[in-house]
């Protein structure tokens, strides 16, 4: 345990300026786009009052304040764009947390798999230092909202803008609700969903790293033989999940294919890292 | 422990900011909407539901309403929802004939084709041939599944149709029990033909199959209205009204069928429409296969509703601020009762209502502006049993504006 969280430092501080630079890219690139929406709103309100000769107080009985959700509509991708880098850069992570231990001269690797520990406190350091730094980023996201709210309501005023509840506010726009479900257990499912994908993006890495050519091959077919074993009570004649079972029955086995498919993936990979993968 | 700070801090800040969101997004307070009894015992409203939508900063929330208070489904997790949108859950026959049969129900989706008596269960669904066919016809079959009640042996058989018709579409609208085997109220569509205009032309046919559940097969084949009259230019049209009923298993003798006759006109540019110009309705009886007129008024006069209760047939329109109720008893053909209920809410239409009928008991939503009104009648006597309104936390101002901002689109008896 205490060489499973030694790694799991490690890996940490491996990326931790990494870690800093997306969240302050996002912390910055967030507040701009906030900033610059607030403004150029007002712009555009300023000119419509001058234009139809009117005052910000009878557009606002006209058209009401602006919310902050809106807001974040409006701004679209000045403030969605840092959501996206960071979900690209730690997608990259995930490929080449494994990849950066082979390059170079002296090759990491040799070192890492010296250590007098077991293989698998390796795999699952990795695991969970890519789980913490998406876990990161989401809490990051959490905490810049309301602050974000503030700034939005600094720089507008309180004539033209108002703030948002941040839980309606994350419910009422999809890409924040799908980073952050409405619900804890929602959480636990997707979170724990993606916890498999990463497990199965890990397994090709090491299949690719045990048998090269022919580990690329295994792991372009993995991919979608997971999908489909996943899909089969989708996939069997008569839509049985539909015509036959119940949705609790559905739900079960969906879990149950999902166990499967984990608990596969994780022997799969373990068996690579401790018996395949050589340098 | 001083070098591992980064590791337990990002930790400690994952946790605490995480866990404050779903903490504080569980237990925030978000508006108390509830069914509030104005007159009558409260009980009865007990098994009501009135799901809808409310706003929020521009944000669409779905709720339910009821007897517990307001379920807010933003606080419903994935889980939970996918097992909240089943249609049975909503229907307190199909809820108790899953709960009471669950291998019997497994995969029975076709809500009209349940019967249910003391003795059996019988589920009754069409099925095509399932070939590929250039002219959109084809062969159906009845397969019927039944379950004997005493025995608990399922029976499962395919029943072929009599004849060798070829028909686009046919499903099931209702199954009773005969003497002489099941009762299967089928209608068949034939090939729909297009107007000039582009609009389709349906011509349907309205069939009870007796069904012999010993012999497995289809006994008798019954056309009881078939529109016809086309080329004449005026048409008649048979149907079967959907009238709020949710007893969809309940043994009945009769079955409502309407019949309207339309006249195929043209406008000014030469395209073909159709006209109302009278209508009628029956009673069919299951027993002696005979239709029936009813005595009570045309088939489908605008502003009035009819539903079958059991034997009876109930009646309902708006008079004035009143809601007006009459029974007839199709036995007898004869109106049995007839009443009128003040409303509260002034200036509504029976379009504007939500109900439906259960055990004697007509249950009905009415809505006008942030009024929120729920009826419970009794059918046997006339009798306002409950009567209720939604109602919400908050200011005098809020309040208003809650209640007139909550859509009700569902209104259902859940048991």
């Amino acid at each position: 345990m205490n060489r499973y969280l030694k790694l799991v430092h490690w890996e940490i501080m491996r990326f931790w300026k990494l870690l800093a630079a997306l969240a302050i890219v996002t912390i910055v690139l967030q507040c701009v786009g906030i900033i610059y929406e607030t403004q150029r709103y007002t712009s555009q309100v300023e000119d419509q009052v001058q234009m139809n000769n009117s005052t910000i107080t009878a557009f606002v009985q006209q058209n009401g304040k602006l919310s902050f959700s809106e807001a974040l509509e409006r701004a679209g991708l000045s403030f969605f764009a840092s959501i996206a880098l960071c979900i690209g850069g730690l997608a990259l992570y995930v490929f080449f947390i494994w990849y950066k231990e082979w390059f170079g001269k002296n090759m990491f690797i040799y070192r890492l798999l010296m250590i007098p520990t077991a293989r698998r406190n390796i795999y699952f350091a990795k695991l969970t230092a890519i789980l913490l730094f998406v876990l990161s980023l989401v809490a990051l996201q959490l905490v810049l909202l309301p602050l974000e709210n503030g700034l939005y309501l600094l720089v507008g005023g309180d004539v033209l803008f108002k703030s948002s509840s941040i839980v309606d506010l994350i419910a009422g726009n999809r890409i924040l609700m799908f980073l952050i479900p409405p619900t804890f257990a929602d959480f636990v499912i997707y979170y724990g969903f993606g916890a498999i994908v990463v497990l199965i993006a890990f397994t090709a890495v090491l299949l690719e790293r045990s048998y090269k050519l022919r580990g690329v091959l295994a792991a372009i077919l993995y991919l979608p033989a997971v999908a489909v074993f996943m899909m089969i009570p989708f996939l069997i004649p008569g839509n049985v999940t539909e015509t036959y079972l119940y949705p609790a029955e559905s739900f079960g086995i969906e879990i149950a294919l999902g166990v499967i498919v984990t608990a596969f993936t994780v022997w799969l990979g373990l068996h690579l890292i401790t018996k395949k993968v050589t340098v | 422990m001083k070098k591992y700070w980064l590791s337990i801090g990002l930790s400690v800040f994952i946790a605490a900011s995480i866990g404050t969101y779903y903490i504080g997004a569980a237990t925030r307070e978000l508006p108390e909407y509830r069914m509030q009894t104005v007159e009558g015992d409260g009980k009865e409203a007990s098994h009501l539901f009135l799901e809808g939508s409310v706003s929020r900063d521009k944000m669409i929330d779905q709720i339910k309403i009821g007897d517990g208070g307001t379920a807010y489904e933003s606080r419903m997790s994935t889980i939970g929802k996918m097992f909240d949108s089943e249609y049975a859950d909503r229907n307190p026959e199909l809820a108790g004939l899953i709960k009471d049969h669950k291998g019997f129900m497994r995969g029975k989706k076709s809500y009209n084709g349940f019967y249910k008596d003391e003795r059996q269960l019988v589920y009754a669904v069409t099925k095509s041939d399932g070939k590929t066919s250039d002219d959109g016809l084809h062969r159906y079959s009845l397969a019927v599944s039944a379950l004997d009640l005493k025995s608990g042996k399922e029976k499962q058989f395919k029943a072929a149709m009599l004849g060798k018709q070829r028909y686009a579409s046919m499903y099931v609208i209702d199954v009773q029990s005969g003497e002489d085997g099941i009762k299967v109220l089928v209608q068949l569509d034939k090939k729909p033909e297009v107007y000039k205009n582009g609009n389709y032309r349906f011509e349907s046919e309205l069939h009870v199959l007796t069904v012999n559940m010993d012999k497995e097969g289809i006994s008798d084949d019954q056309t009881i209205g078939a529109d016809s009259g086309a080329d004449s230019g005026k048409m008649e049209r048979y149907s079967v009204p959907y009238g709020g009923g949710i007893e969809l298993a309940s043994p009945s003798s009769y079955a409502l069928v309407y019949k309207t006759v339309v006249k195929i006109a043209k406008d000014q540019d030469g395209n073909e429409m159709e006209q109302q110009v009278g209508s009628e309705i029956f009673a069919y009886d299951y027993a002696n296969g005979k239709l029936t007129p009813i005595l009570a008024g045309s088939g489908s006069d605008s502003g009035v509703y009819r539903s079958l209760a059991g034997n009876a047939m109930i009646t309902m329109a708006m008079k004035g601020n009143a809601l007006s109720i009459g029974k007839l008893e199709l036995a007898k053909n004869k109106e049995s009762l007839q009443f009128e209920i003040p409303m509260s809410l002034k200036n509504i239409t029976i379009d504007n209502t939500q109900f439906f009928i259960y055990q004697s008991k007509l249950y009905m939503y009415v809505h006008a502006g942030a009024d929120h009104e729920i009826l419970v009648v009794s059918l046997t006597d006339g009798k306002v049993l409950y009567q209720g309104k939604a109602t919400v936390d908050g200011t005098a101002d809020e309040q208003k504006e809650r209640l007139t901002g909550l859509n009700v689109y569902g209104f259902y008896f859940a048991s």
